[in-house]
């Protein structure tokens, strides 16, 4: 009891309460949240608040790149180039959708910092800028692969495409005979969440025609399929650690990496296999949000809570991953989760604080101490929460709904 | 032949059902009530703060003073509308059987010792592989959905925003979730569904029509219906419907009307 209290205040102190706005945060992690907006009344209002975040995490930085996260314990971190790169594609969105050129100049200042962080053989760094310039990150660098293709496609910009080919280049001469991406992993280990990295160079090779990128996605895709368990739909070595591929458990970040990459590159290899596979594992998410009324942020293989506080960016990728599947097969059961994940991710939304490092940002669990990003809102989670808000206007528009 | 409907005490379903047997001249042996399904107390407190903060509960204690009053002034007025199940019990003179669960061994050998030939699920939560065991011939459902096609919650909704068959099917409840043994379906017509309660209430119509004829029917021969098994591939289960699809459902069918 003794412990717990004084980690409890230890936590507390952690968060400092007495920095602006930090307080007010913290009592929204327990208390006087309101009701779960089901109407979608604020859709508009939460995606307006977490586009706003985005540009304060960028604005926090004076390299171009954005902020990885705020941290209650110190504030915004540095720059982080992997979701730098994949922020990209959501500012160009934001930017049609409300016609507001600032999104645009956004982008085209997030380009110019990745460009300038390239390393000679192509790749790009993992982590944090503050931390890494010099390693090179498969990963990492495939996501940033993401922004530069829908960057040199939408502006015709060929320093982009050059640098996506490059990039394009450097991933393919990192495979494994297998399939399988291991260099420059953690401990070498390969892991199945790099589904969410050969479907990019799967989106590069359908842009640029590159037959040998859709080739090597097709591979890698060959080996993911291969770690699926056929009675529940999961895919083996989707976590973070040894102990979460041991344990077959994982958050549901890397679960919906792992699903929304084989779903996506299965959509663009045209593999029903794959498809089926992604569509097994994402009915057994499905159902465990709809039977909890909850997405646990971290699931066994069984799709069973390990752990309960919710891992929200998880939520928002399993919402996209969901809509995918409702357009691709007219199965609105998905929407209908996607949804429903959304309202929870809506709920442990801020909008207004006085602090922007929280006002509309979206924490890494719900609640903030949950042991996904801890105590800290990641740029990530509110890239994904308004590419799930813009997707699911758009579901509700082709359905003939009020937007 | 034996025949319980098996229940909550809050339910009006019960009632319905009971007055649908009653007009083809069957009237229910006993009425089982299991204690309504309740979010623990804890859980239901954190629930209030995380959404109204802490004044929540001091409002909480004092609406709730203020309601008792109100709830004991307004209870003639809606005793003649809609009868819970311990009001129809009372008032047909129906044996009431009150358990705690419908899962311990003590709710089962209570249950056991009523020799029961026929349950009729009557708006009781999901039910265990031990008391379906329980009856001779077994535990009767209507379903609103087409089996095996719609199963879950909100089939109609979902089978009308499909585009799919409306109806319902009578069956016998196993251990999953609406994959018992199918006796009929009854196919409702779309024509004329304006909004989704008009379309709830046909459908329920439907169902509960049914339901008494076949257990008329039963009464009279004293056998069980054929039934035929499904395959748990040939449906879909379906979840609580979104209230943004439900709305749009709105718009579909008053837009069709």
């Amino acid at each position: 009891m003794l412990a717990a209290l004084k980690t409890a205040a230890r936590d507390a102190l952690d968060c400092r309460p007495w920095v602006a706005g930090h307080g007010a945060y913290l009592l929204h992690q327990v208390s006087g949240r309101g009701s779960i907006d089901e109407a979608g009344a604020h859709d508009d209002a939460a995606m307006r608040a977490a586009a706003r975040w985005l540009a304060a995490a960028q604005d926090s930085q004076n390299d171009g790149g954005f902020s990885g996260r705020y941290k209650l314990a110190r504030g915004w971190s540095s720059s982080y180039p992997e979701t730098t790169g994949y922020i990209i594609p959501t500012l160009l969105k934001l930017a049609d959708l409300w016609d507001e050129p600032e999104w645009h100049d956004r982008a085209a200042r997030a380009i110019d910092f990745l460009l300038e962080l390239q390393l000679p053989d192509g790749a790009f760094p993992g982590g944090e800028v503050l931390e890494n310039r010099t390693r090179p990150s498969p990963f990492n660098s495939a996501q940033i692969l993401h922004g530069l293709t829908h960057w040199a496609r939408s502006t015709g910009d060929t320093r982009a495409q050059t640098a996506a080919a490059r990039c394009a280049a450097w991933l393919m001469s990192v495979q494994d005979e297998d399939g399988a991406f291991r260099r420059h992993f953690y401990l070498d280990v390969a892991a199945t969440y790099s589904a969410h990295l050969s479907c990019w160079l799967a989106e590069y090779g359908e842009a640029f025609g590159d037959s040998a990128a859709m080739a090597s996605a097709e591979r890698h895709l060959d080996w993911v399929l291969a770690q699926q368990d056929r009675a529940t739909g999961w895919f083996d070595l989707a976590g973070f650690t040894d102990d979460q591929h041991s344990g077959r458990t994982a958050y549901t970040h890397t679960i919906a990496y792992t699903v929304a990459g084989v779903l996506t590159s299965s959509l663009i290899l045209k593999r029903e296999d794959g498809i089926a596979a992604a569509h097994q594992a994402s009915e057994g998410i499905m159902r465990r949000l709809e039977l909890s009324r909850w997405l646990p942020g971290v699931l066994d293989w069984r799709w069973r809570e390990v752990e309960h506080p919710q891992c929200l960016t998880g939520n928002a990728q399993m919402a996209l991953i969901w809509f995918a599947l409702t357009r691709h097969n007219g199965d609105w059961r998905f929407a209908n989760a996607g949804f429903k994940a959304l309202d929870l991710v809506k709920h442990a939304q801020l909008r207004d604080n006085v602090n922007p490092g929280l006002a509309g940002g979206i924490g890494g669990s719900d609640p903030v101490w949950g042991s996904y990003i801890p105590k800290a809102l990641p740029n990530w989670a509110a890239k994904y929460f308004i590419d799930a808000l813009i997707e699911k206007r758009a579901l509700l528009q082709a359905a003939g709904a009020p937007p | 032949m034996k025949i319980a409907l098996l229940t909550h005490r809050h339910s009006f379903k019960c009632a319905v059902i009971g007055s649908a047997l009653a007009a083809r001249g069957v009237q229910p042996d006993v009425i089982v009530c299991e204690q309504p399904p309740r979010t623990p107390a804890g859980a239901r407190l954190r629930q209030l703060i995380l959404e109204r903060g802490p004044q929540a509960l001091a409002d909480k204690l004092f609406s709730k003073l203020g309601t008792r009053r109100e709830e004991r002034t307004a209870e003639p007025g809606h005793s003649g509308q809609r009868l819970d199940a311990a009001s129809y019990a009372a008032q047909h003179a129906i044996p009431l059987v009150d358990l705690p669960d419908l899962a311990s061994s003590a709710s089962l050998d209570r249950l056991r010792a009523e020799a029961i030939d026929l349950i009729i699920h009557a708006g009781a939560g999901i039910l265990r592989a031990p008391l379906l065991a329980l009856p001779r011939l077994g535990v009767l459902n209507a379903h609103m959905g087409v089996l095996p096609l719609y199963r879950g919650m909100n089939v109609a909704e979902w089978a009308a925003w499909e585009h799919g068959p409306l109806g319902a099917t009578l069956h016998w409840i196993d251990p999953g979730i609406d994959t018992g043994r199918i006796i009929s379906t009854v196919p409702v017509a779309r024509q004329g569904m304006r909004d989704v309660a008009t379309l709830r209430h046909a459908v329920d119509q439907a169902q509960t029509a049914a339901l008494a004829d076949l257990v008329a029917r039963m009464v009279a021969s004293g056998e069980p219906p054929a039934a035929t098994p499904q395959r748990r591939e040939d449906g879909r289960q379906y979840f609580t419907m979104h209230p943004l699809i439900i709305e749009a459902l709105e718009q579909r069918l008053a837009q069709s009307a």
